[in-house]
């Protein structure tokens, strides 16, 4: 029951309701404008028949036509069966990856989570070809090698099918995304409910099962709804593996009208709207389930994070990591860098096919530097910008019962339910549109707000589960001692959800390094950064060099993250 | 006649020298009588420097962007604002920058494809004008002699590269006898069926080559409808991976290939080579060879110093070695081109797949889609 504010027994509250009030209505209407008025222009534009260029004309053709194609749905169903039958499986290992890694005492855990991170931000395109290099049937190495047993006839492995492609996600994005945001989550878990589990009697699976996960909830569902989606909005592969295989998925047909002869952007957000249907689905089922439940795990009592102990199996667990490891990032990885040195990627019976020329084509290039400069500039601004605010969002939506709270986190997840190449488009309006167009338009802080809007739903999520499982004790006891919000905020809730923070600016930081789709409307020459710079190389069929710049962002980024994860570290003190 | 006969030879050659002094001097003294393009090039270029920007949108290839660039070593005192990207992605731009009422653009370099969406949408400014060098005002320097533009009014998007595609695709030189197919005709023979990759035929950026072959008197749709419903071609959108699937064996065959990259390819050692069709099957493709001219553009004189600038014979020879395209200008050498192939030749009518005659797609791409429905590719 909410009390009027005059009637609050404590003044420090008054001014505390007042802060958190104006905070909430400052961030919806932010959010109101960057996030809500990119989809409405979407949308507006959607129903615009007619010619570019010239005047208006409304009307429904665009959507009869985009849904009228056939071919839709086969593709709608397509996309939903690749990402339920990819998200089940991983949401499973990487719920025991990240388990293993905070909970349990699995030597190298540290070292296993940093690999992760180092995975997810290789870029994706250059990983496919690897895996093509592998796995195609005419000249794929592992097909040549296991050609070479006496009872295999033909090629084992097709990267061009439905499994092909199920599993070079698994490689690229599988677990390593949710890795990363489950891990924190779990290793702020106070073993106090564990510890009791096990003096009931309980296994370690059973406490995992009915114990650690149920509490987790929040997180474990908000990172599954949170893959279901890219899921559905993932092209790069699909495009690379599924067309030779006819397989087509939605995302696909999205890029299609954005790229075809001429480009039909309406028909393109007329399809994109039904990622927004989803979206309404998802958070109501989110919600539904959520609704009345207690998720805290942190509180002002007693706080122990010892860790289960697997006896003999820590090894054994950590042997069956290292294999995945090995398996789904080792083995594309080492074919993506002696990609980089070779002069044809993937032939190795020409003419001395090994050469440094890509490496030093791509530090002799005037554009790298500035590219490079850039992208720092974007990755630290974007970094920042995310954890001051959506620290403050996450505060509010978990925190605030209020229909304001509500639709903050409704509006949070609109970055990702839009294709990228049409948010960019949206914000591009937008950007034109304000005042501040000198600013953002073709800058690099307009490219770093994109970037740090684009990224909200993960940032956001993340703060949120991460406040969930604080206690409103914590809060209490700082006011009685008359600590105001801000210090309160500052002082005791921020450092709780440091590892968080440290994950949400390093990923933060990442994906503002390796996005392409976001930035490809906003920049210009002078503020191009290293991953349109990549995108060009692959234009022009420079795939070497490609490598060679994936491979230096991967570099960067993993420099990035040993340096968060110090910080995280030295934060919680663990 | 006569007063020649009675002349003797040295006489002749005497009063001959004389005349063709007269005749230099003449020449001179009509220069110096027409300062008009010099008076007007030097104030454009004055008010360019006092404008000090030219913003031009252009293609997203390095090359591209470096052939472009070079404009700053020519004019260091007006800055060039070059915006990289796709077709798709700079027409967007544009249209979006200008329904906001922002208009920030100057040139537009792109592919026909774009470049006619945006002459419908009513967006580009007669070129003509901005000709002041008497070397980009006289058509007799560029190829047929006439300067080429991709519009019905011939005159908004100028026509600057051509090269002469006569190329079948790639193929594998261990799997296929190249003298097998000399044909377009000849990939349609059942023993390649299933064996064949190509371009998306309905994906941008490749829609020039399929106007070629559509519009070709030699080929022409029945082509295409065969190829896509009867011979169960493989469909990419990867060039790369496509060659490569060639080179490693997967497909004997890839259609629509870009000559220059199996040749590059091919100069690596990779088993790849370029199937050759007659002369009568080819057409003359211009690639992102288009220069427009947006209107309400901010900086009008340096958009004319660039455009002179550009269609000059230095920034014709820049946009040639650069991006390795053969340039229609007639008067620069064409030996620095990787594939002498692309060069037309004086004398010979090619259809050129750019200009507005050959614009229309519709019909095409109905019978692309039908085909590929047919063959369940779509």
């Amino acid at each position: 029951m909410r009390m009027p504010a005059a009637s609050l027994p404590f003044p420090g509250l008054r001014v505390r309701l007042r802060a958190v009030h104006l905070a909430e209505s400052l961030m919806l209407v932010f959010f109101a404008v960057v996030m809500g008025l990119p989809v409405l222009f979407l949308l507006w534009s959607s129903l615009n028949v007619a010619a570019p260029g010239k005047e208006a004309v409304y009307g429904l053709a665009n959507w009869i036509r985009g849904f009228s194609d056939q071919g839709t749905l086969s593709a709608l169903w397509m996309s939903f069966l690749l990402s339920v039958v990819r998200l089940i499986p991983a949401m499973i290992l990487s719920v025991m990856v990240a388990w293993l890694i905070a909970r349990t005492d699995m030597p190298g855990g540290n070292t296993l989570e940093f690999l992760c991170w180092f995975a997810y931000f290789i870029p994706d395109f250059p990983l496919v070809l690897a895996w093509i290099l592998l796995l195609d049937p005419s000249f794929g190495f592992l097909n040549a090698l296991a050609g070479a047993l006496p009872f295999v006839e033909g090629p084992v492995f097709n990267p061009y099918s439905f499994w092909g492609i199920v599993w070079v996600h698994t490689s690229t994005n599988g677990i390593w995304f949710k890795v990363m945001l489950l891990t924190p989550v779990f290793r702020r878990l106070g073993a106090s409910l564990e510890e009791a589990a096990r003096v009931a009697g309980a296994s370690n699976l059973v406490t995992l099962r009915r114990i650690t996960l149920p509490v987790l909830a929040p997180m474990v569902l908000a990172v599954a709804a949170l893959s279901l989606i890219r899921g559905l909005e993932s092209f790069n592969t699909e495009l690379l593996l599924g067309l030779p295989a006819g397989i087509y998925v939605y995302a696909t047909r999205i890029y299609d009208y954005t790229r075809q002869e001429p480009p039909a952007f309406g028909e393109a957000t007329a399809l994109g709207s039904v990622f927004l249907l989803v979206l309404v689905v998802l958070s109501y089922f989110y919600w539904r389930y959520l609704r009345g439940k207690r998720f805290i795990v942190v509180t002002g009592q007693a706080y122990s994070t010892m860790r289960v102990k697997l006896g003999k199996w820590r090894y054994w667990a950590l042997a069956g990591c290292l294999v995945y490891f090995a398996v789904m990032m080792i083995l594309p990885l080492s074919f993506l860098l002696i990609g980089s040195f070779m002069r044809r990627y993937g032939f190795f019976d020409i003419a001395s096919p090994f050469t440094v020329a890509h490496w030093r084509n791509l530090f002799m290039d005037a554009i790298f530097l500035s590219s490079l400069k850039n992208s720092l500039i974007i990755a630290t601004a974007t970094a920042l910008a995310g954890i001051v605010l959506y620290s403050t969002v996450g505060y509010l939506v978990a925190s605030r019962k209020s229909r304001g709270a509500e639709l903050l986190d409704l509006f949070c997840w609109l970055p990702w339910v839009v294709p990228g190449i049409l948010m960019s488009l949206g914000l591009l309006w937008l950007f034109l549109a304000t005042p501040l167009r000198s600013v953002l338009y073709g800058s690099v802080w307009g490219i770093a707000l994109a970037m740090t809007i684009k990224d909200s739903p993960v940032s956001t999520q993340a703060f949120k589960a991460a406040f969930l499982q604080l206690g409103p004790d914590l809060e209490e006891a700082a006011r009685v001692t008359g600590a105001s919000w801000g210090y309160t905020y500052r002082r005791i809730l921020l450092p709780l959800v440091a590892p968080i923070a440290a994950t949400v600016g390093l990923l933060n930081f990442g994906s503002a390094l390796t996005s392409i789709s976001t930035p490809v409307l906003l920049y210009s020459a002078q503020s191009r950064p290293l991953s349109i710079l990549l995108m060009e190389y692959s234009f022009t069929g420079e795939l070497e060099r490609a490598a060679a710049l994936g491979l230096l962002i991967t570099l960067i980024i993993s420099a990035m993250v040993l340096a968060g994860r110090r910080l995280g570290l030295k934060l919680t003190g663990s | 006649m006569k007063q020649l006969k009675g002349l003797k030879p040295r006489a002749i050659a005497g009063r001959g020298i004389v005349l063709a002094v007269l005749f230099l001097m003449a020449l001179a003294g009509s220069s110096a009588a027409q300062p008009d393009w010099k008076r007007e090039w030097e104030g454009a270029v004055a008010a360019a420097e006092k404008e000090g920007q030219v913003t031009v949108y252009g293609p997203p290839g390095i090359h591209y962007q470096e052939a472009i660039r070079s404009f700053q070593e020519a004019y260091s005192k007006i800055k060039l604002v070059y915006v990289p990207g796709s077709g798709t992605d700079n027409s967007q731009r544009l249209l979006a920058e200008r329904r906001a009422g922002k208009y920030l653009a100057d040139l537009f370099v792109s592919g026909s494809g774009t470049a006619v969406i945006l002459f419908r949408g009513n967006i580009f400014d007669p070129l003509p004008p901005l000709l002041i060098l008497p070397e980009n005002r006289d058509p007799s320097v560029w190829f047929s002699g006439k300067h080429q533009y991709a519009d019905p009014q011939n005159q908004l998007i100028f026509i600057m590269q051509g090269n002469i595609d006569t190329s079948i695709g790639a193929y594998n030189t261990k799997l296929v006898n190249p003298k097998e197919i000399k044909s377009h005709w000849d990939v349609l023979n059942p023993k390649w069926k299933g064996k064949m990759v190509a371009y998306d035929p309905r994906a941008r950026g490749h829609i020039q080559n399929m106007r070629g072959i559509y519009y070709s008197p030699a080929l022409g749709g029945e082509f295409i409808r065969r190829l896509f419903s009867e011979m169960d071609v493989t469909i990419g959108r990867d060039q790369r991976q496509m060659l490569d699937w060639v080179a490693g064996g997967k497909f004997p065959i890839y259609l629509f290939s870009t000559d220059n990259d199996v040749e590059e390819a091919a100069r690596k050692g990779l088993p790849v080579g370029v199937l050759e069709s007659p002369p009568e099957e080819g057409y003359m493709s211009a690639g992102f060879g288009h220069l427009a001219l947006v209107n309400r553009a901010p900086h009008p004189n340096a958009a004319k110093v660039f455009v002179n600038w550009l269609l000059s014979k230095e920034g014709q020879l820049q946009w040639q070695k650069r991006t390795d395209n053969n340039s229609l200008r007639t008067d620069i050498p064409k030996g620095m081109l990787t594939d002498q192939r692309s060069v037309p030749r004086e004398g010979v009518k090619y259809l050129n797949a750019s200009l507005p005659q050959y614009e229309d797609v519709k019909p095409l791409l109905k019978i692309v889609n039908e085909a590929l429905a047919k063959s369940g590719k779509k």
